[in-house]
């Protein structure tokens, strides 16, 4: 059976444990989740010794499934205060499954200001001295890593940001290729490691074998169907891997829920150079990676490497997300400016939408002229050097906004909204409100009912069956985020009745179980629960669950408000 | 009366079409639908998911009016 792995970072020990039976079944969010409301006092300090940082495998993760490899990271948030799960592709997963580690917590905190850092392998685990890479940004990190370990170690770092306990700091995780494009980044979660002086994890595979399977026959030919459903859906299939998830710019934008200029319109009229339209177009004529996946057995293949205008790499899994938080919100129409700034935060190791909404905050509050993107690069740059304003900076989109004494702040829960206008996409704008983690579109993506027509068709303008829909995908979006699979194959799922049984398939084949369909709903529900208990013991109330005044302004070109009442928001996350 | 509009990701290449003017838009005669204007630029219909008509989600069915918007998408997904 898998164990669990203890790492006390002050007394520099170990322990691996048998989970508890309350625990034994879980996976991904569902067990970071249970495990931080079991163990980590709601009320403590993040950065604390009572604080924990989690990283658990997704149920399946490990297994042939594809698309299975993707790591919950859980924890108290230094940003929001509240409950986090920090979802990342990369190799970290995969490999801690073959070794049969269900979760790797970090616990406690060393009394001194020396760096360590943690290998696991077959047969051990060590703390090493890392003093020496203090300072070192994450892809230089992952280059040394891979020298030293080898080239198909797994590895988890921080950057500057998380050494200094920045609140918007991210953890960074080495993609197949070494590079460090793939990030538990929303949240802050890089501070909790930072603050317990681990600069890396490097987990190393090497020796183990394939992860046991309960039933091969049955679970090779779930996959075989798994496979399919994935790669015959058209945006699984072909968009995604086409144009990476960037294609979004030019649909919201038409959609009229791009927000640009902090929230101000719909539409941003340079919208096309920012495109994935554009990013293809470059990508191409600079021999960069038009498609390639965050962790081995993806089939869906949405990352890529951009390239600049002389042919040498600049960053790569360059996400919609991001482009549109330093673009249209930043109004920067320079894709290469906002590739720097997508690689610098990966470096410095930085989430990107909160240091994207964040400068949009420097420039509202006047420290550089809106659209600038070099002055963007420079402030960024700022991050790590000891300046005071970056540290502000780095402390995200909340903290800058009261630094500055500005009042159009676009968060909840402290954590800056993503990509989509609550006020023009209004399902996602539920989730926005209501979801645990702080605003978060991956919550509870209602922006495929609302914009893509995927899993039916709601009216994003209007409130009804809004509260629903978002309801019902934070549900599911739980239960996928426990699996560990990718947050994509929701596409395909919602798109044909069979998908769901396909996951509980593959499940019950690796485990021995005969779980059914409805047990999902119920597992998602669960882990809801818990988060929302460890928020209410934080001290959160439904009075959190609101969006900002800025909202109450009617948004071009449809011109709706946010006009949700209390107890309409209530429902979403009443169970 | 003239009509914008705009063709995304692979159905891009359509927009390429003689009959658009260089401001991206198509002089179609009166009634007409959004399917009038896809057939005339020669858009594959099964190519076709998502259809706006001035940023509102609609059909290939909708009436259009002068000086409308139309943006045309192939399936497509992200976040």
């Amino acid at each position: 059976m898998s164990k669990i792995l203890r790492i006390n970072t002050r007394e520099k020990t170990y322990s691996f444990e048998t989970p508890a039976e309350d625990i034994a079944g879980l996976g991904g969010r569902a067990l970071t989740s249970k495990m931080i409301l079991n163990e980590v006092p709601a009320t403590s300090h993040p950065l604390s010794k009572y604080s924990k940082l989690i990283f658990a495998p997704g149920l399946l993760s490990g297994s042939p499934a594809a698309n299975s490899g993707r790591l919950s990271v859980g924890g108290k948030s230094p940003l929001t205060g509240g409950i986090k799960e920090s979802n990342s592709g990369g190799l970290v997963s995969q490999k801690l499954a073959r070794l049969g580690i269900k979760a790797l917590v970090l616990e406690d905190k060393p009394e001194d200001d020396r760096f360590s850092m943690v290998v696991i392998k077959k047969d051990r685990v060590e703390f090493l001295a890392a003093d020496e890479y203090v300072g070192v940004c994450n892809s230089d990190m992952i280059t040394k890593l891979w020298d030293r370990f080898g080239k198909r170690v797994a590895t988890a770092s921080i950057g500057v940001a998380g050494e200094q306990r920045l609140t918007s700091a991210s953890i960074q995780f080495a993609d197949p290729k070494g590079h460090p494009g793939r990030a538990a980044g929303r949240g802050g979660l890089g501070a909790v490691m930072g603050s317990k002086k681990i600069k890396a994890i490097v987990v190393d595979d090497k020796g183990t074998d394939r992860v046991p399977l309960h039933d091969p026959d049955a679970f090779k030919a779930a996959n075989k169907k798994w496979v399919e459903l994935l790669t015959s859906h058209p945006v699984s299939g072909q968009g995604l891997p086409a144009y990476g998830t960037a294609i979004l710019v030019n649909v919201i934008n038409e959609a009229g829920a791009l927000p640009t200029k902090n929230f101000r319109t719909g539409r941003f009229e340079n919208a096309q150079d920012i495109s994935g339209e554009t990013m293809a177009a470059n990508i191409e004529k600079r021999s960069g990676v038009a498609t390639e996946g965050c962790h081995p057995g993806c089939v869906i293949k949405c990352s890529q490497v951009y390239n600049d205008k002389d042919n040498n790499y600049l960053t790569s899994g360059f996400e919609y997300e991001t482009i549109w938080a330093f673009g249209a919100h930043c109004l920067i129409k320079e894709l290469d400016d906002i590739a720097m700034l997508d690689r610098l935060c990966d470096d410095l190791g930085l989430d990107t939408i909160e240091t994207g909404v964040t400068m949009g905050i420097a420039m509202e509050g006047g420290i550089i002229p809106w659209g600038d993107g070099k002055a963007a690069i420079e402030l960024l740059k700022k991050v790590g050097t000891g300046d005071p304003m970056g540290k502000i900076i780095g402390n995200g989109a909340a903290f800058t906004g009261q630094a500055l004494g500005i009042d159009r702040v676009p968060v909840v829960k402290r954590q800056a909204l993503p990509a989509y206008d609550p006020r023009a996409v209004k399902a996602v704008g539920v989730t926005y409100a209501t979801t645990p983690m702080g605003a978060d579109h991956t919550a509870g993506y209602g922006v495929c009912q609302n914009i893509l027509g995927v899993g039916g068709s709601i009216d994003p303008l209007k409130k009804d069956n809004n509260v629903a829909i978002s309801k019902t995908l934070q549900i599911a979006t739980a239960a996928i985020d426990a699996a560990g699979l990718c947050l994509f194959v929701a596409f395909p799922v919602l798109d044909n009745p069979e998908g769901l049984q396909m996951i509980v398939d593959m499940i019950n084949a690796r485990y021995g179980l005969s779980l059914v369909v409805d047990d999902v709903t119920t597992l998602g529900i669960s882990i809801l629960r818990d988060e929302l208990e460890f928020n209410r013991r934080a001290g959160f109330t439904p009075k959190d669950d609101r969006l900002p005044d800025m909202f109450k302004e009617p948004f071009a070109p449809h011109n709706t408000t946010w006009d949700f009442t209390d107890e309409e928001l209530a429902e979403a996350v009443k169970f | 009366m003239k009509i914008e509009v705009r063709l995304f990701a692979s159905l891009a290449a359509y927009a390429d079409h003689g009959d658009m003017d260089s401001e991206g838009c198509l002089n179609l005669e009166g009634p007409a639908t959004i399917r009038d204007a896809v057939l005339r630029l020669g858009v594959p219909e099964q190519e076709i998911k998502l259809v706006f008509l001035n940023g509102i989600g609609a059909s290939l069915d909708s009436s259009l009016k002068d000086k409308d918007r139309v943006g045309i998408f192939p399936p497509i997904g992200g976040g």
